[in-house]
Parts: C-alpha cells; structure tokens; sequence
C-alpha cells in the first residue's frame, strides 16, 4: 500500500487501465473527500453531493482510457463532478439560482477594489459562510480558489474557461462575497 | 459532517463489479476523437463550398457589377437574387463547425473571439478566391456536379426595369 501512495495519479491510472481494475479505489480514496466538499458546497446539499461523487467516480471509470495520462488527473475528475453538479442544478433549477439576479449585477458593477480588504486568508475563513448565498458559477471558483487551493489554469481546465475568465469571475465573486458578508 | 466519515471507494468497486461496469475500449475514445475532426474538417470544407458558391451566383448574376447602391435596385437584389439558401446552410454549417471546435482544448485556452472571426473570415475569403480561380467554371462541365451547377444558374426572377436613371441592370 505504501508503494501504490507514492505513485503518482497518471501511473495509477495506468496500473488500473493495464492490470488491476481494483487500484481504482486508490484513486478513488484520494479525491473522495475533495471532490464531496466540492459537491456539497455547489450543491448545498450532502446527500445529493454524496451522489453526485459516486456518480462521477463511476463515469470517470467508464472514461478512465479516454484519460490523457499527460494531463493533470485531478482536473479531470473535477470537471466530470463539476459537470454532473451543473446538470443536477439544471434539473432543479428552481430551488438553485444558476444564473446572476439583479442584486449580483449591481454589486458587480459597483467596480470596488477589495483586493486589499480581503486577502486570501481571511477571505478562506469567511467564504463557507457566505458562499452559499452567490450564484453557481462564483460559487465555483471561488471554492476551487479558496478552499481547494486550485491555480488559474486548474481552474480554466476544471471549468472550460480561460485564466482571464477565471480571473473577472474571481474578482466579481470577491465584490459579492464582501457584499454578503457585511449585510 | 457525514462525508468525512464516509469511505466511498468499496461501495464504488462493489457499484462496478455489481452492475458489470467495464472500461470503455480505447479504440472507442480513438474512433470518437476521429470522427470529430473529420466532422469538424467536413464541415468547413462544405462551409468553403457554399461561401464559393455564393461569390459565384453573385458575379453570374453581375451583382458586383452594379454600382448604384439605389435602394431599388438593393430591394430587388436582396428579394430576387441574393441566395438565401445558400446564406442560410453556410451560417448552419458556420454554427455547427463552432459548436464542434468548442469541445476542443484550445478553445478555452485561446482567444475564443479571435478564432471564430478567423474562421469567418477564412470561410469568405477561400470561398472567394476558389470563385476567382475558376473552380466552378470548371466543376460546371464534370459530370457528377453538371445538374447542380444548371440549377445554381438559373436566376430566380429577373430584376425589373430599372426605376432610376441610369441604372444598369
């Protein structure tokens, strides 16, 4: 066990393609917890979150040979979960908002640097709390930022967007999330 | 919270040996990946045909020739002889051709805008210049392609008298 920790996800999914299909919960157990937080705060919900994840592990399964060994694996199973949390919320639309309302596009425009407020730290502290309250799209890559500690370009590959795209969603999502918390 | 008590992976391994989940095949991924290029490829090949197609019907017409922008005359070319048709399949073959790139990599990773306008103007600009160099003159009298071309040929309704001054038609 202590020799399938030091491979690397690429060589285990190798092992797992090549010769045991069971090395397949390695891989499982480690993203299981990142990907249910991930889930759970898109979804604000743990028992649709819990689905979601299996359901990805699973399809990631089916796919796993259509996987580029050269590419980070992490992004690639994120994305899957992102992808069946965003159809989950397309299902349910009304009970979560998807898309910006007009409170959000006020906040956004009112153009305040709060750079300098909230850094990355404090904001890490504060931004379970108020996540919830922010459309999916800032909702996550705030999470992948913040709580997931992902980079700019993981985040582009994760949510198909480019790092500049990232960036404004970033910066709008901070306006947001200062908005919320003072109310 | 009752995810960090959770262990996923051995209902997930009993999920997959239960239902019988296999791997799909690599050859799968390999015959999806070609059958998108060829899509992709096919589809602006066609693009190009129709952009060609719409220079040609324009100078066998001699759209280009009249210079009077009157509106009259506009009126009449754009009701009687513009191809519309052929607008429309080079705008549906466009779209879908832009639909298919987006599932490629590049397409977040590059100047999204930028690549759609290039693609754009490629399309006018080859379908242009396959026009200039004689490919339908040449098309016109091969078999395969002889009854499309009689039909590309025939102008819809001929244009009225011109209604202002000299106008040429």
């Amino acid at each position: 066990m202590k020799f399938l920790s030091s491979l690397s996800d690429g060589e285990l999914v190798k092992l797992v393609r090549e010769e045991d299909q069971e090395l397949y919960a390695v891989l499982v157990k480690r993203y299981q917890d990142k990907l249910l937080r991930y889930a759970q705060r898109i979804l604000r919900d743990e028992d649709v979150a819990i689905d979601i994840v299996q359901e990805a592990f699973i399809k990631a399964f089916k796919n796993l040979n259509g996987f580029n060994i050269n590419k980070k694996f992490s992004s690639w199973i994120y994305r899957i979960a992102h992808n069946l949390c965003i159809d989950h919320i397309r299902k349910n639309k009304k009970q979560i908002s998807l898309e910006e309302n007009e409170w959000v596009k006020n906040t956004i425009s009112n153009g305040e640097d709060i750079e300098a407020e909230f850094d990355k730290k404090e904001i890490k502290k504060k931004v379970d709390k108020v996540l919830e309250k922010l459309p999916v799209k800032y909702r996550s890559v705030l999470t992948l930022y913040y709580i997931e500690e992902k980079t700019y370009e993981e985040i582009s590959d994760v949510l198909r967007v480019s790092k500049g795209t990232v960036a404004t969603w970033l910066s709008r999502g901070k306006k947001l999330m200062k908005k919320v918390y003072e109310k | 919270m009752k995810s960090k008590k959770l262990d996923l992976s051995q209902e997930i391994m009993k999920t997959i040996e239960k239902e019988h989940i296999k791997m799909k095949p690599h050859w799968h991924f390999v015959l999806a990946s070609f059958l998108m290029g060829f899509s992709v490829v096919s589809l602006i090949s066609m693009a190009m045909f129709i952009s060609n197609l719409i220079f040609f019907r324009l100078r066998v017409h001699e759209v280009m020739q009249h210079r009077a922008p009157e509106h009259i005359f506009l009126w009449h070319f754009l009701r009687y002889r513009f191809p519309w048709l052929h607008f429309l399949i080079l705008i549906l073959l466009f779209a879908l051709g832009v639909y298919l790139l987006k599932k490629y990599e590049f397409s977040y990773k590059q100047n999204w805008k930028l690549i759609v306008l290039g693609l754009l103007g490629a399309l006018l600009l080859s379908g242009f210049l396959i026009d200039r160099v004689g490919v339908n003159e040449r098309l016109q009298h091969r078999r395969p392609m002889r009854r499309f071309y009689e039909q590309q040929d025939l102008p819809a309704k001929p244009l009225p008298k011109p209604a202002v001054k000299g106008m040429r038609r």
